[in-house]
Formats: C-alpha cells, sequence, structure tokens
C-alpha cells in the first residue's frame, strides 16, 4: 500500500486495544474505569438488540427469509477473510467480527480453572508451565462473577472449583435429573452447571425470561456480552473510543523496538489507516491476534513482534468434543415440557479422571449436556427405523425423552500444532492470510475411547436406549471454538512470548489477553478465565503506568 | 451456545427457503408425486401429515433455488413411481429413499404442524419462572 493512501492519526493514544470480545472488553472496562483513556478498534460494528430474532419461531423464520428480511450476521464469512487448512486435518475457525465478537452468542458456560488445570503441566512434564496458580487468579474470578452474574453451584470440588457469588441456579431438566442419577450410581459426579446467565436480577440487568434463544442473541442481555455489560459503560467513563470496521493488519514499531501504533484497514473503504499509541493490548480472539503478531515484522522482529522465542503460533490447542444421545424410557410418551430454560445445559460433568487408576493418557475430559429434552429440530428422527405411520407416532413418543452427553477433552499442546502466515496468500487488504495445522495426537484418542466410556455408562445406567453412534468418531477439530496457546504465558522467555502478566517478555508496551495466552487448553471452557486474566493483566498494566514503568 | 447445538449432526436443519406460491420448477405431475411421497414418509393421522404441512411446497422451493437438490429429487421421483418402489428403496437402504425420509423430516419437523401440533413443542417463549422437570 503506497503512502499517500494511507490516514495517519496524529493522536497518541494511552492505550489501543484490539477486538472487542471478552478480553478486549474486559481491558477497555477496567483501564477506563482506573482512568486511563483507551482506543479500541473493533473489526465491525455493534449488532443491534433490537433486531435480534430472539423470539422467532422455526416457520417463521422461514417466512421472513422469503420476504427478504435478514437477522443479525453475526458470524464472520470465510470468503471475506479466509484461512487455509490442512483438507485431510480440517480446522474450523469461527469468528465474530464486530461489537462484543463471540459473546454475542456463546455457550455461556463459565467454570473456574483449579489447580488441577494450573499444575497440570509441572505436574505431569508435558510442555511449560502456567506461571499462575489458582491462588493467582481467584480472586479475579471473584469479582467477574460478582460483575457479569453466574448461576450455578456452590459445590467446590479439586477439578472445578464453587463460588459464594453464583446466582441461583435453575431447575433442572427431567433428562438431566435422569442422568444425574444414573451418573451417580456409577460413582460419577454432575453438578449444576455454571453459566453467565441472570436467574435473577443482577447489577441493574434484568432476569432470564427463560425463551432459550440465547443463540439467536439475548434481546434484553440477560446473559453476559462484551458489549452491553463492559464496553457500553466503558463509553460512560467517557475515556472510551471505538473505531468501527477497523481491521487490524500489523502492530507497528519504533527504532526501539517498542510497539508505537497499529496499521489497520477500513473494513468498508479498504482504505489503509495507522493509528499511535503508547501501549498496545491485542484481543482480537487467538488466531486472528497470531496471524497479526506474526504479521508485524519489522527490522528488530523478523518473524514477527515479541516471537524470539519462535513459539507465538506454535502450541494451538483446542479441545476434543463428540455428542452421544439417547431416550430415557420413563420419559417417552410423557407430557411436552417447555425445557428452554437457560437455553443449553443446566448440569455439568467435572474431570474426574485424575482419581482412581493411574490412566496411560495425560489431562483430562468434562462433559457438557445440551439439547436434553423437546426442542426443535429433532434431526434424531432420521436414525428411527421405518416410515409412515408407526414413525410418526415413534418420533412423538422420543420428543421428550431425548438426553445428550457432549464430552470435552484436552488436547496438549504441540509445536507442530500451529498458525503460520509465511507463504500463504494476502487477504482482500494485501496482508497474509492465516494457515492452520492442527492435529490430534494418541494421547487424545487414547482419552477419547475413556470418554466414550464415560458417555455410553451413564446412558447404560439409565437404561436407556442409546442412538447408534460409531465410536471414536469426533466433531471436527476447532468446532469447540477454544482456542488457546499460541502465544502463551510463561517465565521463561525463551520458551513463551508472555509473562505471567500477559506482557510480551521482548516488548513491554505490548500485552496479549485473549485465549492465545493460555499455557494449556485444559477441557473447560475458556471465557471466565479470560476474564480474569484480561483484567488481572490489564491492572498490571494500569500499576505500571502509575509507577511510570510502561 | 446454540450455534453448537446447530453444528451437531443429530440435530436437523430447519430450511432455509421461502413458500413459493407460483413456483414454475416441478411440473404438476411432479408436485403431486412429491406431495404423495412426503405423505408416504409422515401421513395424515389425527394430526397433519407432510402434505398439510405443505412439505411438498417446501421441497419444490428449495429445488428452485438449488440446482444439485432439483436434480437429486426429479431423479429421486423417477426411482420411486409408487408406494412399492419406495418399499423396496427402504428395504435396500436405497440413497433415494434417505434423501425422501430426512428432507421430509428437516422440513416437517419446522413447520408448524410438525412441531407445535404434531410434538406439541411449546416453546421460545416469555417465562416469568423455569420450574424444571414437574409433574
Amino acid at each position: 500500500m503506497q503512502a499517500p493512501n494511507i490516514r495517519k492519526s496524529a493522536e497518541v493514544h494511552e492505550v489501543i486495544v484490539v477486538g472487542s470480545g471478552a478480553s478486549g472488553g474486559m481491558a477497555a472496562w477496567n483501564l477506563t474505569k482506573q482512568g486511563i483513556n483507551v482506543l479500541m478498534l473493533d473489526a465491525g460494528t455493534k449488532f443491534r438488540r433490537s433486531q435480534f430474532w430472539s423470539h422467532v419461531k422455526p416457520w417463521e423464520t422461514r417466512e421472513r427469509l422469503a420476504k427478504g428480511q435478514r437477522p443479525p450476521q453475526f458470524y464472520l464469512d470465510i470468503k471475506e477473510q479466509p484461512y487455509l487448512t490442512d483438507p485431510q486435518n480440517p480446522f474450523e475457525l469461527i469468528r465474530v467480527w464486530g461489537r462484543g465478537g463471540k459473546t454475542n452468542v456463546w455457550g455461556r458456560v463459565s467454570l473456574r480453572y483449579s489447580d488441577l488445570d494450573f499444575e497440570g503441566p509441572a505436574r505431569d512434564g508435558w510442555e511449560i508451565p502456567w506461571p499462575i496458580r489458582y491462588k493467582d487468579l481467584a480472586p479475579y474470578y471473584d469479582k467477574v462473577e460478582q460483575e457479569i452474574g453466574v448461576c450455578g453451584g456452590d459445590d467446590d470440588q479439586d477439578s472445578l472449583p464453587g463460588s459464594k457469588y453464583h446466582l441461583p441456579a435453575p431447575a433442572l431438566r427431567c433428562g438431566e435429573k435422569i442422568m444425574q442419577s444414573a451418573a451417580a450410581s456409577i460413582g460419577i459426579k454432575i453438578v449444576n452447571g455454571r453459566r453467565a446467565v441472570l436467574t435473577e436480577a443482577h447489577n441493574g440487568r434484568p432476569k432470564c425470561h427463560f425463551c432459550g434463544a440465547c443463540g439467536k442473541g439475548c434481546d434484553i442481555s440477560a446473559f453476559f456480552n462484551s458489549s452491553d455489560y463492559l464496553i457500553e459503560p466503558a463509553f460512560k467513563t467517557g475515556r472510551l473510543n471505538v473505531i468501527d470496521n477497523a481491521v487490524v493488519a500489523r502492530i507497528l514499531v519504533d527504532d526501539k523496538g517498542l510497539a508505537n501504533g497499529v496499521q489497520y484497514f477500513d473494513r468498508q473503504t479498504k482504505e489503509e489507516h495507522r493509528v499511535h499509541g503508547k501501549r498496545v493490548i491485542m484481543a482480537a480472539s487467538c488466531i486472528d491476534s497470531t496471524r497479526i503478531l506474526l504479521n508485524s515484522k519489522s527490522s528488530q522482529y523478523p518473524n514477527g513482534i515479541g516471537n524470539s522465542s519462535d513459539t507465538i503460533g506454535r502450541y494451538l490447542c483446542e479441545q476434543v468434543r463428540f455428542h452421544m444421545h439417547a431416550f430415557a424410557p420413563e420419559l417417552m410418551g410423557t407430557k411436552v415440557h417447555n425445557d428452554d430454560g437457560i437455553g443449553g445445559e443446566h448440569i455439568y460433568l467435572p474431570r474426574y479422571n485424575h482419581r482412581g487408576k493411574k490412566r496411560d493418557y495425560l489431562r483430562g475430559f468434562g462433559a457438557q449436556f445440551w439439547n436434553t429434552g423437546a426442542h426443535p429440530g429433532p434431526g434424531w428422527a432420521k436414525t428411527l427405523p421405518g416410515y409412515g405411520a408407526d414413525f410418526k407416532k415413534s418420533v412423538k413418543k422420543r420428543f421428550p425423552a431425548l438426553m445428550s452427553i457432549h464430552p470435552y477433552g484436552e488436547v496438549l499442546p504441540q509445536a507442530y500444532n500451529r498458525v503460520t502466515v509465511d507463504g500463504t496468500p494476502n487477504d482482500q487488504y494485501g496482508v497474509p492470510i492465516a494457515r492452520i495445522s492442527y492435529r490430534i495426537s494418541d494421547n487424545e484418542r487414547k482419552m477419547i475411547q475413556e470418554m466414550y466410556d464415560m458417555a455410553e455408562s451413564i446412558f447404560h445406567a439409565a437404561k436407556a436406549e442409546i442412538i447408534p453412534f460409531k465410536r471414536g468418531w469426533i466433531d471436527t477439530l476447532g468446532s469447540a471454538i477454544h482456542e488457546h496457546g499460541t502465544c502463551r504465558m510463561g517465565e521463561d522467555s525463551k520458551r513463551s512470548p508472555l509473562n505471567q502478566y500477559n506482557q510480551m517478555h521482548d516488548v513491554k508496551n505490548v500485552f496479549v489477553v485473549d485465549g492465545s495466552s493460555f499455557t494449556t487448553a485444559s477441557e473447560k471452557n475458556p471465557t471466565l478465565t479470560i476474564l480474569a486474566l484480561a483484567w488481572r493483566a490489564t491492572d498490571y498494566m494500569a500499576g505500571e503506568i502509575k509507577r511510570g514503568n510502561l | 451456545m446454540k450455534r453448537r447445538e446447530a453444528l451437531i449432526a443429530i440435530s436437523a436443519v430447519v430450511p432455509a427457503v421461502s413458500i413459493a406460491a407460483e413456483s414454475k420448477t416441478f411440473t404438476d405431475r411432479e408436485r403431486a408425486q412429491t406431495a404423495r411421497l412426503v405423505d408416504l414418509i409422515i401421513p395424515h393421522t389425527e394430526t397433519p401429515g407432510a402434505s398439510d404441512a405443505k412439505v411438498h411446497i417446501l421441497i419444490e422451493d428449495r429445488a428452485s433455488k438449488d440446482t444439485k437438490f432439483a436434480e437429486n429429487w426429479k431423479s429421486l421421483l423417477k426411482k420411486l413411481p409408487d408406494t412399492e418402489a419406495v418399499e423396496k428403496a427402504y428395504q435396500a437402504k436405497a440413497t433415494e429413499f434417505t434423501l425422501l425420509k430426512d428432507t421430509t423430516i428437516d422440513f416437517y419437523y419446522s413447520t408448524r404442524e410438525g412441531l407445535a401440533t404434531e410434538l406439541g413443542w411449546h416453546g421460545n417463549t416469555y417465562l416469568p419462572e423455569f420450574r424444571g422437570c414437574e409433574e
């Protein structure tokens, strides 16, 4: 891009935040609260709640589409921003560009990491240890839960800490009660789920009205989303500015190797812009942040900013998961309940495989249970035999009886699982796109077998009619949307780009606060931990600014 | 998130098509045959059947927008001219039977007749409280 086309801002911002999802929203909220001015670059625009299709029935959806109406387009079309992936080992990358990012439509599962997670690498020796422990993050989990509102239980165990700040847990569906009881009968504990849904009014926000349509965006904002819960309050401080449709390409550096700004392209006009700032926080989600860091090449940083360790892009770890379904005999042919609840499951199966006999694999798995009960889209009907009147009766009989188990297992960090930009084609702005190379190892394959054993044994204990499945099948890699590890924290600057405060070892005024900063993936959903880490990191940053060190 | 619910293989897809009042994709004969076939999968009983829910119209509309689907459906119509052919295709686990059954399920159970009237789903509404499992 030639210089005459570049639009430069004269202002030097105190902090530039790249991204507006959970981590970017938290960074902006916490810094502005502490009197620091923030410029946020958002790759999209605000999604208007008044335009959400939260209460549009399936048949009404069809009618609206026929009239040319469209719901908010949350998900980024990969034709607009492609990435490369191995056809033999495809990685599914799901992105939301726009205010709040994926928190507009996220699963809301809000699990605290425990020391079982933080101490995993130190205990088993696989890859570098986390530089923090539960005690470092616990105060931030407390604060995040109080701020955003998380419902759940106070049942504390070594693999899943409880919390005295949880809002009331929602009542269980019939199928959930049956699975909980069946699991207990074989020694597996299923607890109340922890979900960032307001089961009662909280901090001036209304309680959930149990329509179950959270995946279409909540029309009353009764579950945490970064836009309403963090960014709007940050605006009220008068210290936040947001540039919409700013697709960030690179971090810019000065002669000393410190970041001094950001290059971005306007998503609408395609014009190149440069803004200047004293500090940069990367919060564009794991893969996009990594791509930006690797593309930020200069004479000081020939393989990407802050990458003297050559670890940025490596150690991508997501999770493995699959889905098993069955029908509860005692629910077949019974009254159909409105099973919507808070959308998704009301229970959670915490990791337990660290107890008992020693496994022949490392790390662990948990399980979720969404789609249990009577819900639209009974595609399982295709698995039932026959056709005609008896088939129709068979579907109706099973409609209230569906139970679902979705185990999630940790994937070990591996140097070969990586994001690269060298030699990839350019995007529409002339910036190299990401290539994602990712596959699972024998460790995960062994774990998957026990995950299948677990799901099957719970259904057997429930004497349930299991829908036929292919043992060993896993969902498309990446589909959990829990990407981690490509810009990890660690004590050793030769093996990690970030220190324990998400600050680059090499470039003191660059912080990376999204999922890429995780040292391991765990089996848990990461958003609550992302929020806690981003809060902690920006507390540290604010302190360093006030002390004159940054 | 519900997006995940949408991704799982077990879920049916809500087909993103409109109801074409004046579609010219099928001949009158093809349209009538499609209605008969979908009713073989889900017939009218004490509740609406597939053609009551206009599944045959929805299928035609999809065919009008999806050339590959239209081609496959017309091939299906040739292979399944009558109930005897349908039964043979079912026994043989033929692809045309799978297409007929799966397409009928996807459309029927996303209509008001299939989802609300037949199955009794009454969700996606405002509730003051969620009571969970109760008799």
